[in-house]
């Protein structure tokens, strides 16, 4: 369910690291804009609390749930600068893309959960070229894969999925923005390493055994 | 079969990082309801974040034992001399 290893810690570190540096741009940043609230650096804690069980985890279920924790704080951080128009739009925006990801994730995890009848990775990298061989499963895990592609394909912001990169980046308050593109990417990249790498690591060796494309 | 694992399965060593950052957002959010904390509010947030890095290096140097022994080696050394 949750894991300790270096990778993992190494991601943590990552996290702290570039979290920290947010909190000394936004000092000055937040106070010249009259928006120097207590809440801002509270939503900030529980969006990193997010992205460490995200990073530490081999469980789908344990990933989204971190996934949610690191998100919906970002949302309201996005739109923290109340009074600006542009920065209500990014907070909008986010939300709505975010939930779409969201959506996406969920909605692969249920037809890999369906097929595989767990979300634990480790029983799914030692069940996955069973399931990738048999006709009926194969087609729920495959599709599985993809809609978590694409859900964290939104995440991070990887094309096609990245038109909302820019309107949130503008629009949200300049440390919002430099806290954005670092440690909620570098956490959807820890999970993506973590679950195609791992995950689904025989998943170019079942291919090249079983034909995987005669489906 | 269905595969379920309990929460209470988890060894809490594994995610004190995540439990000190929890308890301090709900720390700063609790003290903020009752005064202005508008400029103490970073230097709290920054203290937090100093003690999950503690945290989460005090998890490596446990997960890697060589690095506990040069560690431990080292600083003994640097006492003797």
């Amino acid at each position: 369910m949750v894991l300790c290893d270096n990778f993992g810690i190494i991601f943590k570190l990552i996290f702290v690291v570039a979290s920290m540096i947010t909190v000394f741009l936004a000092q000055g940043y937040m106070k010249a804009r009259g928006i120097n609230h207590p809440e801002f650096y509270a939503l900030m804690l529980i969006s990193t609390t997010g992205m460490m069980a995200m990073a530490n985890t081999a469980d789908l279920v344990v990933m989204l749930i971190g996934l949610e924790v690191m998100s919906v704080p970002l949302y309201v951080m996005a739109g923290f600068n109340h009074r600006s128009l542009t920065s209500n739009e990014a907070g909008i925006k986010y939300f709505m893309m975010g939930a779409f990801a969201s959506a996406f994730l969920l909605m692969g995890i249920a037809f890999i959960f369906g097929a595989a009848e767990t979300t634990n990775l480790r029983r799914i990298v030692t069940d996955f070229s069973y399931l990738v061989y048999h006709q009926e499963t194969a087609v729920y895990m495959i599709a599985g894969m993809a809609l978590v592609l694409v859900g964290f394909g939104f995440k991070v912001a990887a094309v096609p999925f990245h038109a909302w990169v820019p309107d949130v980046y503008q629009g949200a308050p300049t440390p919002v923005t430099a806290f954005f593109s670092v440690a909620p990417k570098a956490a959807a990249f820890a999970v993506l390493l973590r679950v195609f790498t791992f995950g689904f690591s025989s998943f170019s060796d079942s291919r090249a055994c079983f034909g995987f494309w005669r489906f | 079969m269905t595969d379920y694992v309990s929460a209470l399965s988890v060894d809490p060593s594994l995610i004190y990082p995540e439990i000190a950052l929890l308890l301090g957002s709900f720390v700063l959010l609790a003290v903020a309801c009752i005064k202005r904390l508008n400029d103490s509010a970073p230097i709290f947030t920054l203290l937090i974040y100093l003690i999950v890095l503690g945290l989460v290096v005090r998890q490596w140097i446990a997960r890697v034992p060589d690095l506990q022994t040069w560690c431990c080696a080292t600083i003994s050394a640097s006492y003797s001399s």
